[in-house]
């Protein structure tokens, strides 16, 4: 009975979030195939199930089902299937384990579907049936009860942040009152800077830069001890509510800290979730504007706000463009340019931009390590497109893909750094001191 | 119309582009081969597709001629006859090869397969009523009918393709992804070299 409950329940999100726009998407799949060199996944992998006409097709035969005179009168003609415990298990793994709803393929697609939204669709039925794979779920939950994904506690980013501030400020060489400093919870600062918690648990690194940068800009900012965590990974379960609650959080603290605008860390997902889909989550327009932290730094340089000299970034570079904050965020040529200036042999991969390939490890796969092996397999297709273009160094301005890259690169022996912008920013520095 | 309005949806995020240039440059230019890897990589099957969907929609207003002014309709599918023969073939070959490919034939449903048959059966019927008067009301009556069939089951996609496609192109051009700044090389989307990425 409560299974039924439960099947019900993703039913009916199936069919209602596909009377919004996925109904679109999901009635246009001719099922013509010619999307497959399209996927990383099905690149890698290239079993039927992988193909995107085929994960299309395994949301719609349930759509179908449920929401169409023949899918309800003749399902056996349009391959309509119930949705059930056995094909419930098919749907998750279809929506979680074979797509990173990158939308590479939508781009390609011939009639111009958005393979991302359908299985967006899948993901909210999913997770109205409480079917979200338990490594994601986790990661939201930690994420709602205690303000980020990693459940770093509020002592433990105090801490980082005050011997990240020791550090920069020996790194730096300047010392008293106008020293580089860590800010949190400092109210009346103009921009409210969220990181990813990765940042302040593992690699805190792009933190430590970014404060460098925020410094030699003379930037008037601060982390929020409530509310810093640039992930949502409401965004990737399906789970609007709580991608809505993660979303309101932010904007209610940057108003309590009375900042002026919000700036996003490098993080593909993040950016789209709170650029893009937070306002419509909580159904109302952001009262202060929020931008990535690479538009600032193009502003900063050309506005001569900090100086750099590429010459301290010799070794060739080339730019990962992550999906969501690319081909799903409008953000491709702030990163360029910033890049153009502060390293002295940019390198860009083929293709780029919004038709860059995933990396794999989008779509929150990182958290699902179930699929650890299909993951590091469909990252592929990247490592080929760094291998070609000889860098060193490949700068990815989101952190998922950075952990992805990693162990791409370890994996497909690249032997290749992988850094944020914004650490290849601070290198490049002409810092005070010295200038 | 709904989807050239946004979905009826109002979207709260400020925007950094304009959607309607988004969904005119998603329903143009990235269409062409030099945009749509989907289509460099298959210009043969893409060439098909065109020339018997061109084919179907000629052969929709001929029959929608003949009902209406029947002189005209008359002289519209004569002259169209030959190129209802050549759409024929590339629908049957396209139904072939949905047949053939293991990967096709996997994610296919009767539907797709009865969705080809039923508009290389218009085709022919176009071309018969084209070569033979005999043939006009039997044409006639295919066509009604096969309107009937058009919105229940796959054909439905010839309103979707572009309610899918100006959705999409709207919301990437609010977003300043589509069309691309002007700075955007032609290599972004691979051209010749795909980076190496086939199956």
């Amino acid at each position: 009975m409560m299974e039924e409950r439960r099947l019900e329940r993703a039913r009916r999100m199936l069919v209602s979030s596909a009377r919004g726009l996925a109904a679109y998407h999901l009635n246009a799949c001719v099922r013509c195939g010619l999307c497959a060199e399209s996927c990383h996944i099905y690149l890698a992998d290239p079993e039927p199930e992988n193909h995107p006409g085929a994960k299309v097709g395994r949301v719609s035969e349930h759509y179908r089902r449920y929401a169409t005179f023949l899918g309800k009168h003749l399902p056996g003609l349009v391959r309509a299937r119930e949705l059930n415990e056995d094909t419930l298990a098919q749907l998750v793994e279809t929506a979680y384990g074979r797509c990173t709803a990158c939308g590479r393929c939508g781009l390609h697609c011939s009639v111009g579907l958005d393979v991302a939204a359908v299985i967006r669709a899948a993901r909210m039925a999913l997770a109205a049936a409480g079917a979200v794979p338990a490594g994601l779920q986790r990661t939201v939950d930690n994420q709602i009860q205690t303000g980020n994904q990693m459940a770093i506690t509020r002592e433990e980013l105090l801490s980082t942040a005050a011997w990240l501030s020791e550090s920069l400020r020996d790194e730096m060489g300047i010392s008293g009152a106008g020293a580089p400093r860590v800010e949190v919870d400092r109210a009346g600062s103009r921009v409210l800077y969220l990181v990813n918690p990765r940042e302040v648990k593992f690699f805190p690194l792009s933190l430590l830069a970014a404060a460098g940068v925020f410094h030699a800009a003379g930037e008037s900012w601060t982390l929020s001890s409530k509310a810093y965590d640039v992930t949502n990974y409401g965004f990737y379960s399906g789970d609007d509510e709580a991608a809505g609650e993660l979303t309101r959080r932010v904007v209610e603290e940057a108003a309590a800290l009375g900042a002026e605008e919000i700036v996003l860390s490098e993080c593909g997902h993040g950016f789209r979730s709170f650029r893009w889909e937070g306002p419509n989550w909580i159904g109302r327009e952001y009262p202060l504007p929020m931008r990535s932290i690479l538009e600032l730094l193009d502003e900063y340089l050309a506005g001569g706000r900090i100086q750099v000299d590429p010459l301290k970034n010799p070794d060739p570079v080339t730019l990962h463009d992550p999906c969501n904050l690319v081909r799903w965020g409008g953000v491709s040529e702030p990163q360029r340019r910033v890049l153009r200036r502060c390293v002295q042999d940019f390198r860009e991969m083929t293709p780029n931009r919004a038709h860059n390939f995933c990396c794999g490890g989008g779509g929150g796969m990182l958290s699902l390590s179930e699929y650890g092996e299909r993951r590091v397999r469909s990252g592929r297709v990247k490592a080929d497109q760094i291998r070609t273009t000889g860098a060193k160094i490949v700068a990815a301005p989101c952190h998922n893909c950075a952990d992805q890259l990693l162990e791409i690169s370890k994996h497909y022996k690249l032997g290749v750094e992988v850094q944020a912008v914004v650490e290849l920013v601070y290198n490049a520095l002409v810092r005070p001191a010295s200038a | 119309m709904r989807a050239a309005r946004g979905g009826g949806r109002r979207d709260y995020s400020r925007p950094r582009g304009r959607p309607a240039s988004g969904a005119l440059y998603f329903l143009t230019v990235a269409m062409l081969p030099g945009h749509k890897e989907s289509v460099r990589h298959h210009p043969l099957e893409f060439g098909i597709g065109v020339l018997m969907h061109a084919g179907l929609l000629l052969a929709l207003l001929a029959l929608t001629a003949l009902a209406l002014a029947p002189r005209a309709g008359a002289g519209a599918l004569t002259l169209l006859a030959p190129l209802f023969l050549v759409s024929l073939a590339c629908g049957l070959v396209l139904f072939v090869r949905r047949c053939a490919s293991p990967t096709l034939r996997f994610m296919s449903a009767p539907d797709d397969f009865i969705a080809i048959l039923a508009s290389c059966a218009l085709l022919a019927a176009g071309a018969a009523a084209g070569m033979q008067a005999a043939w006009r009301p039997a044409a006639l009556l295919y066509a009604a009918l096969l309107l009937v069939y058009l919105p229940l089951g796959k054909l439905r996609h010839a309103a979707f393709f572009f309610s899918a496609r100006t959705d999409y192109g709207r919301r990437l051009g609010r977003r300043g992804v589509y069309p691309p700044e002007p700075s955007c090389p032609q290599s972004a989307v691979g051209g010749a070299d795909d980076g190496g990425a086939r199956a």
